[in-house]
Order: structure tokens, then sequence, then C-alpha cells
């Protein structure tokens, strides 16, 4: 970060600017007994001082209250987003009914703060204070999407624009025990430069120029660029668009330069070996020059630096084709065996609502709760989301990608501890707030869970008048667990609330990422739901404010809530069912 | 025509809870923002502002709907504060019992805008550069302590506090000129 001077506002000897480095100086705690007489001295000589100093503190108060309550903050956002259809909105509103906007709600969000009324003093308040009607009428439910004039603001390009170093993505693997980055290899995740290993099983790599390569094990490839790879041992195969002519892998000391083909490429103990299935390929070796191999030209260059010329054999690499084969069969069993589980899952009486997004309807817009015994109450509409590949090819999901793609929910009764689960697909972070379930309102008990942009995982649910401002100590933020390089990657998040021992935990890929505990005053003990929103936040009608963009960028394959804190094992056991 | 009657009572005085509580909540964070001012200590303000919301519910019939309630909730507001002040014991505070007296008028004034300071403060915030704005964020909403930002970014504690002063201070000149503050 570039903690540069802000020019326009060196003013020259601004009055009140040791006023206000006072006023900074007392906040961060190192304002010492002389500064504190100084502050008062200025103060008590000089009217204008005196509003100067109650204008910094109202703007500071709204200050900590905008940026600092985050449920409240719509912040403008990094990518450009896109408006809304008026449609899509009012398919928002009509497919939940009129529930959204007979809610009453408060027309300020300080006005939520009013836990102290309802807690210590007469149940009849609460009782009231949801007979508010708002003053102006909910003419903008649904559409809290809608991006304001702020959220754009074209003259100020981020200093350092978020980068990632892959080169190139997993995108498929049958019988691959291998890690890469430390993690264990799965389909959907970016491969950066450096050596790539596997010691047995096929994958299926795709350089970002386009090529795709079959890797066969066991195998050593070093990714270089995303087009260009060094195989040091075993066997490839490359299919190559005319758009990525050129793609390169270098074996031994040759230089396999592709002209848009197929070939495969094998390295062993004995020397290289090119064959080419279709089309052209050039081979550079030294200083030779280069040489021009055709569809079912070979050429094998032994260790000991000579060249014999052989004829293409196909059936020796892996073709796309089968690969895919096998690769579908194996995601058959797995997908077979995830819905049999699904089946008994279905009927855990803790459930409160689950989705399964197996419905591959593209205009289905009914996300039908798989909860048995059936509850059709529980269904939930999709709004501009469209269904995409899950985690199997045959199973779909759901694909968030615009401002307004959201899962309207109507979850009612009261609870206590809760879980919840989720398979999501995170293409990126874009927002400051990444949406998993958020309740419409924030009101007593009800939770909202998050990512933040910064690949942390956020759960709170909201108990009113305990913990305010800097006391709140009900944010339960984990360490961050995602970075760009997990794009398109399937992960299994779960976050239980457990109100009787306080304490939530956040789990990625059934284990456990962060646990915390929360000052049993701050735990509201009774949870509730009541209209909520999936994969985005359907706000309630807050007529002064700007809107709050909250869509994931990704997809979510399942979801399910539970009325309780699920064990570790129980998670884990979730996982190992669900994983693709 | 009692029965009539008694039902316009009834509904009368429910109005009169419902405006009370929707007054009150309306209000809290200007109450919060008046006492912190004060007492610039923010658990303490906390405790303060209950305070005055019990004491303001337990003279709710001394309440009148066709008075403004800010003034009648920061006189009690004010009392609050003042008697905190004068128990605060050793703990440090920025204002001593007479200089709140002084401040407490024009706090009124400017907290009972506090509203108006929201939207202004949103466009503002979208004009500051993605780095200052990342700056805000962490420090108000992460609440991450000036120690840890520095530490994440490789800076000094006293660079990023001096950084953090100044998006404020800008923050704040483009607040104040949106909303004429000069002027008035």
């Amino acid at each position: 970060m570039c903690l540069r001077t802000i020019e326009s506002e060196r003013t020259v000897n601004n009055p009140f600017e040791e006023l206000e480095g006072l006023l900074s100086e007392w906040e961060a705690g190192t304002l010492d007994d002389r500064g504190v007489e100084r502050f008062r001295e200025i103060l008590r000589d000089d009217e204008a001082a005196r509003v100067h100093f109650a204008r910094l503190q109202t703007f500071n108060m709204v200050l900590m209250s905008e940026a600092g309550s985050g449920e409240s903050m719509a912040m403008p956002t990094q990518t450009q987003s896109r408006a809304v259809p008026e449609t899509v909105a009012k398919t928002a509103e009509s497919s939940v009914g009129a529930s959204t906007s007979e809610i009453a709600n408060v027309p300020d969000r300080s006005a939520r703060v009013l836990a102290f009324v309802v807690g210590a003093l007469a149940a009849s308040l609460l009782v009231a204070a949801f007979l508010w009607r708002p003053g102006r009428d909910a003419a903008f439910a649904g559409t809290d999407e809608r991006p304001s004039a702020t959220s754009v603001d074209e003259g100020n390009a981020p200093a350092s624009e978020p980068s990632s170093r892959g080169v190139a993505m997993v995108t498929q693997l049958v019988g691959v025990n291998s890690h890469a980055d430390g993690r264990a290899l799965t389909t959907g995740q970016a491969l950066v430069p450096g050596d790539f290993e596997i010691e047995r099983g096929l994958v299926q790599i795709e350089f970002f120029c386009g090529a795709t390569v079959v890797l066969e094990g066991p195998a050593q490839l070093e990714l270089v660029t995303s087009d260009l790879a060094r195989l040091s041992h075993g066997k490839l195969r490359a299919q190559v668009p005319p758009a990525a002519q050129g793609f390169t892998i270098e074996a031994d000391d040759l230089r396999v330069v592709d002209l848009g083909t197929e070939f495969g490429v094998a390295v062993s103990a004995d020397g290289a070996d090119v064959e080419v299935f279709d089309g052209e390929v050039e081979v550079h070796h030294a200083n030779d020059p280069a040489r021009l191999l055709e569809k079912g030209d070979a050429v094998m260059h032994d260790r000991g630096g000579s060249f014999e010329k052989a004829t293409a054999r196909p059936d020796r690499f892996v073709d796309i084709e089968s690969f895919h084969q096998q690769v579908s069969t194996r995601q058959s069993n797995r997908f077979e065996a995830w819905k049999r589980w699904s089946e008994s899952f279905r009927k855990d009486p803790r459930l409160i609502a689950y989705y399964d997004f197996d419905d591959p309807g593209r205009w289905n817009r009914r996300l039908p709760c798989r909860i048995e015994p059936v509850n059709r109450g529980l269904d939930g509409a999709i709004v501009g989301a469209v269904p995409s590949k899950g985690r199997w090819d045959d199973k779909s999901s759901l694909e968030f990608k615009h401002p307004g793609d959201r899962v309207r929910v109507s979850i009612p009764g009261e609870y206590r501890s809760l879980s919840f689960s989720a398979w999501v697909r995170i293409d990126s972070l874009d927002r400051w707030y990444n949406s998993l379930f958020l309740t419409d309102e924030y009101n007593e008990g009800e939770p909202h869970w998050q990512i933040l942009d910064t690949g942390q995982l956020y759960f709170s649910v909201r108990k009113q008048g305990a913990g305010t401002g800097t006391n709140n100590k009900r944010k339960v933020l984990s360490p961050v667990f995602w970075e760009p390089s997990l794009s398109g990657k399937w992960l299994h998040l779960s976050t239980t609330y457990d109100v009787d021992q306080c304490v939530v935990r956040h789990y990625l890929n059934g284990e456990l990422l962060h646990e915390q505990s929360i000052p049993p005053d701050q735990v509201a003990t009774t949870t509730r739901f009541g209209p909520s929103t999936i994969g985005n936040w359907t706000r309630p009608n807050r007529p002064d404010l700007d809107f709050a963009i909250r869509n994931l960028n990704g997809s979510i394959d399942e979801f399910a809530i539970f009325s309780e804190a699920l064990s570790a094992s129980e998670i884990q056991e979730m996982y190992d069912h669900g994983k693709p | 025509m009692t029965g009539i009657y008694a039902t316009r009572i009834y509904v009368t005085a429910e109005n009169r809870t419902e405006q009370f509580v929707q007054h009150l909540t309306e209000h809290q964070s200007r109450l919060y923002g008046y006492v912190y001012s004060l007492l610039g200590n923010h658990s303490r303000a906390s405790d303060v502002v209950q305070e005055t919301n019990l004491v303001l519910w337990r003279k709710i019939d001394e309440y009148d709907p066709a008075k403004p309630f800010s003034s009648w909730a920061f006189g009690i507001a004010r009392y609050q504060v003042l008697s905190s002040l004068r128990d605060q014991g050793r703990e440090r505070v920025l204002v001593d019992s007479e200089l709140a007296e002084q401040l407490s008028g024009i706090l009124e004034v400017e907290m009972d805008r506090l509203d108006d300071y929201r939207t202004p403060l949103r466009h503002c915030l979208a004009r500051l550069d993605e780095e200052h704005r990342a700056l805000i964020h962490q420090r108000y909403f992460r609440e991450q302590s000036i120690a840890d930002i520095a530490a994440a970014l490789g800076r000094t504690s006293g660079a990023v506090k001096v950084a953090l002063t100044r998006v404020r201070q800008k923050l704040f000149r483009c607040v104040s000129e949106q909303l004429n503050l000069n002027e008035l």
C-alpha cells in the first residue's frame, strides 16, 4: 500500500489540524496528560473549535457506524456492477409473495439497537417495534442490488490489481493421488509455475493459452508459462486448438513447438519421443534446423543424441476421449454414492432446510427443499441464477454471477444452536461481503454467513444491545482460507453456532478452520431466519441508503441448515460423502 | 359513545408508546455519539447510553409527542454523562465536567444532524482510492489494531496512524463540503 500524503488537504496552517491530531492520538490510546490538557485548552477558548469538534465527532460516529457495522455498509465494489433488469427485481418480489414488503422494518440501522428495551423492559415493546411501518413503502423490495451512482468510480483504479500466478488449471482427474501447493489435487485448481508431479493416474490440464494436456502418471511436468511446459519424465498428449498455436513442450533437450495439432510426447530413461497424431509440429534441437513432423510422423531422440524416425502410435497415449470415459465412469460412481447417501441424509430430523440443487431445468425457478418429510413451504425461489455444472458432470449446481442472482427462501420457526453446510465453488471474491446465506433483516437471533473479500469466512448472529461498537465479539472471522488459486474449485464450507458452549466453529473441507468463543451475554440463544437469501442479500427497504451488493461470484451445489451444532466428525462425514 | 371513546383513548396510548420506541431507537446513534464525544471511552459510553435509555423509558409519562424528542433525550443523556464524569474514579477522561457543559449544546445540534452525514459519507468513501478505503475497512470493520494493519502492510505503526488520520481528514473534508458545513 502506498501511504502517500494527500495534497489537497495540506492547507496551510489549518487551525483545527492540531485538534484532529490530538483526537486521533486519544483514540489510539497514545495521548499523554499534556496532550489532554492542550486539547481542553483549545476547546475551552474557541467557540469555532468546539463546533469543529462536534462536527468531527458526528462524522466519526457515522464513520464508525457505517464502516464499522458491516451490516449497513454498501461499499462500492471493485468491479463495475451491472444494472439489474427491472423484471428480475419484480420476480424477486413476486416470487416471495408479499412477505418482504410486509415485514415492518425500522427506518434506520440505529433503530435496531433496541435490545436494551426489548430485553430489559417489556415484551410489549417488541410488538410495538414490529408494528411500525417505514415512512415510505417497500417499493425497493428485492432490488437492493441496484447499483448506486456511487458504486462506480472510474477515476480511481485500484493501486494494485490482484493477480493470480496461475498458468493452467486442472480440469479432470482420474486415479491421481497427488498434491500441488501442499493441497490435494482437485479439479478446478489453478496451477502456478513450478514442478507438477503425479505418481499414477491421469490428469487433464488446460493451459491458459488454450492448449489441453493429458498427463499420464508417473510423470513430472514443469509448468513454465501459460504456453510452455517441460516434461522431465512420463507421457503426455497435447491437443492444441488454432488459438493456442505455438504452445511448446520441452522434452530433454528438444523443443516441440505446436503448429495447430494433437501430439504426444514421452520422456523416459532412453530418450524423448515425439509423435504427431494430427496437424504439424516443429521439433527444435540445439542448433539443428527445425524438423517438421506431420500427421503420423514420430521421432525418437535417444540419450546418445541421435534421431530416429518412427511411426506414430496414438494408442500409446491416452486420448482425451477415452480419458473422459474413465473420468465419467469414476464420476458417476461417486455421484451415485453421494445420491444414496443424500437419500438418508435428508431424513435427518435436525435439518431445518436442505437444498441439493440437483434439478437441471433451466427455467424451473423453484428450488425444492429436499427435507423429508416434504415441506413445500421451504422451497426456494430462484432469481437470476442459472443452473450450471455441479461437483460431478451429471449433477447440476446453481451459478450466481450477476448482482441480482439469488435464491429467496423463507424459513419459519425458532431454534437454538445452528449448523450451516454448503458445497461452494468460488470463482472470485468481488465484493467486500460475498454472501452465502443472509437473513433479510439483521435482528435478534438472525444469522449472517458470508465470505469477506480477503478470503475469510465470516459468521455472526445478531444479539441486540450487547457489545456495541468495539465490544462486539460476535463477529467470527476465520483465517484466510481462500485465494485466487482456489478459484473454480469445489469447497465444502461449514459453520456451527453452539449456543450452549458459546462457541462458533468454521470448517473447510471437513477440517476445523477456526474456533472462537463468544461472551455469553453476546450469544443469542434463540435463533431465527424468516425471509432470507442464499448467495446474495435481500435487504429490507432502506430508503435513504445506497444498496449493498453482496452476490456470490460462483456456484452452490448443496446447502443445508441444521438445528444443532454438528460435531467435527459429522462435518467430516458430510465432506467425505460429498467430495467430488 | 362511551365505547368508541374508550377505544380511541386506547389507540392513542398505543400510538404514543410506538412513537416513543421509534424515537428512542432512531436516536440511539445520536445519543451514543453525544455520550461518546464527551466521555471518549466506548465501553463507558455504551453503559451510559443504556442508563439513559432506562431513564427515558421510566419517564415515558413525561414524554410529550408534541415536543422534539431529541432535546428531551439529550437533556437526560447530559445529566447521565455529567454524573458519570463525576464518578470517573481514576479512569482518564478527555473532557472534564466544565468543558462537557460547554460542549453539550453544540454536540446536541450536530448529533441531531447525524443522519444527514450518511449519504455524503458513502459518496466520499466511494471516491477514495482502493487502498485508502481498504484502510478504513480494516480499521473500522475488521477492527484491526493499527499495529496489526501495519504488520500486514509491512509498514510502521506510525506510518499507518498518519495514513489513517489523513484518510479520515480527507473524508471529513469531503463530507463537510457536501454538507456545506463551512457555510452554515
